[in-house]
């Protein structure tokens, strides 16, 4: 359930500081495609960690 | 002109009655007494805190066969005690376990929110109450009570510095740093607002709709002289387990949520890693 959540959150994380840059810093508009792109990417590495996180719980159970 | 007062007066009355009144759920007795006394002021509030009402109400009762439970200190168990340590001991083998012995510090309020759930979810089976957990606020209350725990316990048994260490997604390298106002965006959108949003959502989606359908199967009756009498029975007893499913998952990944913020043995997790090691050595 935690997984789709971390998967959306990303690329909106990165719509948002993308819009944030570009209306308070003037950043190039160019800016949030990569920022969306980078936030995928963040989910990403976020969702294996969860995955790594909870392989390893179960081996430690075992 | 008096007349015609009084005839404006009772149609804005229909009018407000009728926009009012246009149920989606089963009445309480709280609805009752609206239609008997529509200009109380008393029942008026009541109507207005109907799901703060039901919700102290299935707190209140919880505190009052628990304590009563808790009284009973015989040796061999028998009566309330007994049914009510056998719900503690099985709630307590759940969440010891997922979160590890550790965890049973946990059982407390993930227990309470488990049983509190249920009781509210089922309050609307019985006639003239209400389940508060067919309104989003009441869920939302419950979430986000939920989330704050869920956090607090993170910075707890994590220390703030390896808390925001796990917010900034534990950064090892030089990627992991430019990647740090990106995670951190991304972790509090999901741990303060997703989490909370959807553990809400998929509890008041599905306590709204049953009392419905509920609702609904009340109507038939009332339409075609109780011949789908056996389809509300049946409706009610899907009610009775749906609702129990409902109340374990939100309890299940309360559960899973406060096992993720809890120390982990990863590189970003140094201190806390060596506490947990040094836990197990002394097992």
């Amino acid at each position: 359930m935690l997984l789709p959540l971390i998967l959306l959150s990303g690329p909106l994380a990165g719509y948002v500081l993308g819009r944030l840059a570009i209306t308070k810093l003037g950043v190039p508009n160019a800016a949030l495609p990569v920022l969306v792109g980078l936030g995928i990417v963040a989910s990403g590495i976020q969702s294996f960690r969860l995955i790594k996180q909870i392989q390893q719980s179960d081996m430690d159970k075992k | 002109m008096a007349e015609s007062t009084h005839e404006i007066e009772h149609a804005a009355h229909e009018t407000h009655s009728g926009v009012h009144h246009e149920a989606h759920e089963l009445p309480n007795f709280i609805t009752l007494l609206e239609q008997r006394f529509p200009h109380s002021p008393v029942v008026k509030q009541l109507q207005v805190w109907e799901n703060v009402f039901f919700s102290l109400t299935a707190a209140l009762l919880i505190s009052f066969f628990f304590i009563r439970a808790a009284s009973c200190k015989n040796r061999i168990p028998e009566g309330l005690q007994n049914f009510f340590e056998a719900v503690v001991e099985g709630l307590e083998g759940f969440v010891t376990g997922i979160l590890g012995p550790a965890g049973r510090k946990h059982v407390p309020f993930l227990g309470t929110l488990f049983l509190y759930i249920l009781l509210m979810s089922w309050s609307g089976l019985i006639p003239l109450l209400k389940s508060p957990t067919s309104t989003w606020s009441t869920t939302l209350a419950v979430a986000l009570a939920t989330m704050v725990y869920v956090q607090a316990t993170g910075i707890r048994e994590q220390g703030i510095k390896h808390y925001l260490l796990h917010m900034a997604g534990n950064p090892s390298n030089v990627f992991g740093i430019i990647l740090i106002p990106l995670m951190l965006t991304l972790n509090i959108i999901l741990e303060l607002g997703a989490v909370p949003f959807s553990l809400s959502l998929r509890l008041f989606a599905n306590i709204s709709s049953e009392d419905r359908l509920l609702f609904k199967f009340a109507e038939l009756n009332v339409m075609y002289k109780y011949v789908p009498f056996f389809f509300q029975l049946f409706a009610n007893i899907l009610s009775i387990i749906f609702s129990m499913v409902q109340a374990f998952v939100f309890m299940l990944l309360s559960t899973v949520y406060i096992s993720l913020v809890s120390p982990h043995h990863d590189h970003g997790h140094g201190e806390a890693a060596a506490h947990e090691g040094g836990a197990h050595t002394a097992h």
